[in-house]
């Protein structure tokens, strides 16, 4: 099982999709940063005019804290693309190009291989985020310094700087595990579709009606917030709220977790009936 | 040491076609087995099965007469080469082989392997820009890294040049030499026939024939020979040949034709051409013909 997982890591590692992934989301980060730099203050005064007329603000609006979690925003829809384009292909590329039989005809298991692939997903998801907070931590201090956080987000928010590095720290977290859901989702999408693109499709159309169906929720179907995986994975925000409802957030932790053991069980079962004909 | 494998009626489906009907193969160590027949036979669905790709809906398996559990765990004893096998595109022909010879955990040198399969100038050319006939061999050098009893070759001359193609041949020879068991399944019936010891002709998802190599060169078979004059074979001193369609033929086994062959040669009599047709050849050639006429 060891060897089937680094086998995985070693092509992951190895493949042109994964770099482009990751270049993608230096580029997005930089482009936000160039954005923030160039237009940022008179974006941010514009927003905050209504509270400069009855609050004194000191210091920068606009600094780290501020841009890091513009960049989180970006877990709404540019992340989760650049996820399952890499995530997406892991099993279906296999079946597409015949790579299968090359796996299959090796002392490995079914379920060792839907484990370790996986796996995989969830590691590629650790190297992306990692990536994502050293491209956007590191730089967004260097170029807008720190300060306190001041957000429009169901309300003002305004979260003192010492308690920031925590906040972000489990934000982080949270898309850690919002985004290893998504590409756990994906690779057993993509176990019933055999085809990259198809499988890439699927799971971004998943997003995008999920998404649109949170949006209707509340009016519509009152409670069912909680059976749309966006809602789960949009809960990250719930860390930047002057007082965070930890309760919401681990009720969300536990969707989430439980929705990626399902995922895990329901590719285990299908790829175990898999009739491998390419 | 496994000795011998055997696969027991065998049947699948797809969706409501009848894939194999009651399919049975048997591979012996030291031993070479051709699986040959039309397109469509069945000989790909086996050797999935065989694989542990495919499931069948029946069938049973055992190893030196002991039942396994699952067409799967023939992997502990067989290295596989499936037809047209395909690698990681994007990676070279080497990185291929020695991540999968490490998946395997296998010792075996990749750059040897290489050598072996003729492949050893290209080994660092990425495998996108590899030929049908190099990938092939890239497959063959991926199946022989495991040092496992026994081999399991699908089409393994597809796209080889000739050249390629009897080395493979003296390769498999030197294999079964070596005491491993070779299941092959071809369409170049007169070159395994050289090298084959028993065959399995499958036809629409059927055994259609089982037989030995061995009976069939004892057995007389017609043999004809060309000469481009024609030439004057005295009757009492080739009895039983018959001047025919330009050439002259009889029913013989392989010793006698080449008994007959040396004869003619020794009256400075050189046909240009020797044929000799087999039960094996005919007999796939009226199943082929049957497959043709139903289209």
């Amino acid at each position: 099982m060891i060897a089937l997982i680094q086998f995985e890591l070693k092509k992951l590692l190895l493949k042109p999709r994964t770099w482009l992934s990751l270049c993608l989301l230096v580029l997005l980060v930089a482009l936000i940063f160039w954005g923030m730099k160039a237009q940022g203050q008179e974006a941010v005064a514009y927003l905050l005019q209504a509270l400069q007329a009855n609050f004194v603000i000191e210091g920068s609006i606009l600094n780290a804290y501020l841009v890091v979690y513009l960049i989180l925003n970006t877990l709404w829809i540019h992340v989760p693309v650049l996820v399952v384009i890499v995530t997406g292909d892991l099993f279906s590329s296999e079946l597409e190009n015949g790579t299968i039989r090359l796996l299959m005809t090796r002392p490995v298991k079914r379920y060792q291989l839907v484990l370790a692939k996986q796996l995989t997903a969830v590691a590629f998801v650790v190297l992306f985020l990692m990536v994502w907070m050293l491209v956007t931590i590191a730089p967004g201090f260097r170029l807008f310094g720190g300060g306190d956080l001041v957000v429009l987000f169901n309300g003002l928010q305004i979260i003192e700087e010492q308690t920031l590095p925590l906040r972000f720290l489990g934000a982080f977290a949270f898309a850690l595990l919002g985004m290893s859901a998504l590409a756990v989702f994906s690779v057993t999408v993509s176990f019933f579709t055999r085809r990259s693109l198809v499988t890439i499709l699927i799971t971004l159309g998943v997003i995008v009606v999920s998404t649109l169906l949170q949006t209707l929720a509340p009016t519509i179907f009152p409670g069912w917030d909680n059976f749309l995986i966006t809602y789960h994975l949009a809960q990250w925000q719930l860390f930047f709220y002057s007082q965070p409802d930890y309760g919401e957030i681990l009720w969300s932790v536990g969707c989430l977790s439980g929705f990626i053991a399902l995922a895990v069980v329901v590719s285990v079962i299908r790829f175990q009936r898999l009739k491998i004909t390419e | 040491m496994v000795n011998q494998i055997e696969a027991s009626h065998i049947n699948l489906h797809y969706g409501k076609q009848k894939i194999l009907n009651n399919v049975d193969v048997s591979i012996r160590a030291g031993t070479i087995t051709a699986i040959v027949g039309p397109n469509g036979a069945g000989k790909s669905s086996t050797f999935r099965i065989l694989a542990g790709l495919v499931h069948p809906d029946s069938g049973q398996v055992s190893c030196n007469g002991v039942n396994l559990n699952h067409f799967s765990e023939l992997r502990n004893y067989c290295s596989y080469l499936l037809e047209s096998p395909d690698f990681y595109a994007y990676l070279s022909g080497i990185r291929n082989l020695k991540l999968l010879l490490r998946l395997s955990g296998s010792s075996a040198d990749a750059t040897r392997l290489l050598r072996l399969v003729g492949l050893e100038k290209d080994a660092t050319k990425k495998v996108q820009h590899y030929s049908r006939g190099m990938k092939q061999r890239l497959g063959l050098a991926q199946a022989l890294a495991d040092d496992k009893p026994f081999l399991v070759l699908d089409e393994p001359f597809n796209g080889l040049d000739p050249e390629v193609k009897v080395q493979m041949l003296q390769l498999l020879f030197d294999l079964k030499q070596q005491g491993k068991g070779i299941l092959v399944s071809t369409h170049l019936l007169e070159d395994i026939e050289a090298i084959a010891d028993d065959f399995v002709l499958l036809n629409r998802g059927r055994v259609y024939l089982t037989g030995s190599m061995q009976h069939e060169r004892e057995n007389r078979q017609m043999v004809r020979f060309w000469f481009s004059d024609e030439a004057d074979l005295p009757e009492n001193e080739f009895p039983g040949l018959q001047f025919k369609g330009n050439c002259w033929q009889m029913q013989a086994s392989i010793n006698e034709s080449e008994q007959l062959l040396q004869k003619m040669v020794a009256k400075g009599l050189v046909p240009y051409r020797v044929e000799r047709s087999s039960l094996l050849y005919d007999k796939y050639m009226e199943i082929a013909h049957d497959s043709f006429n139903s289209i």
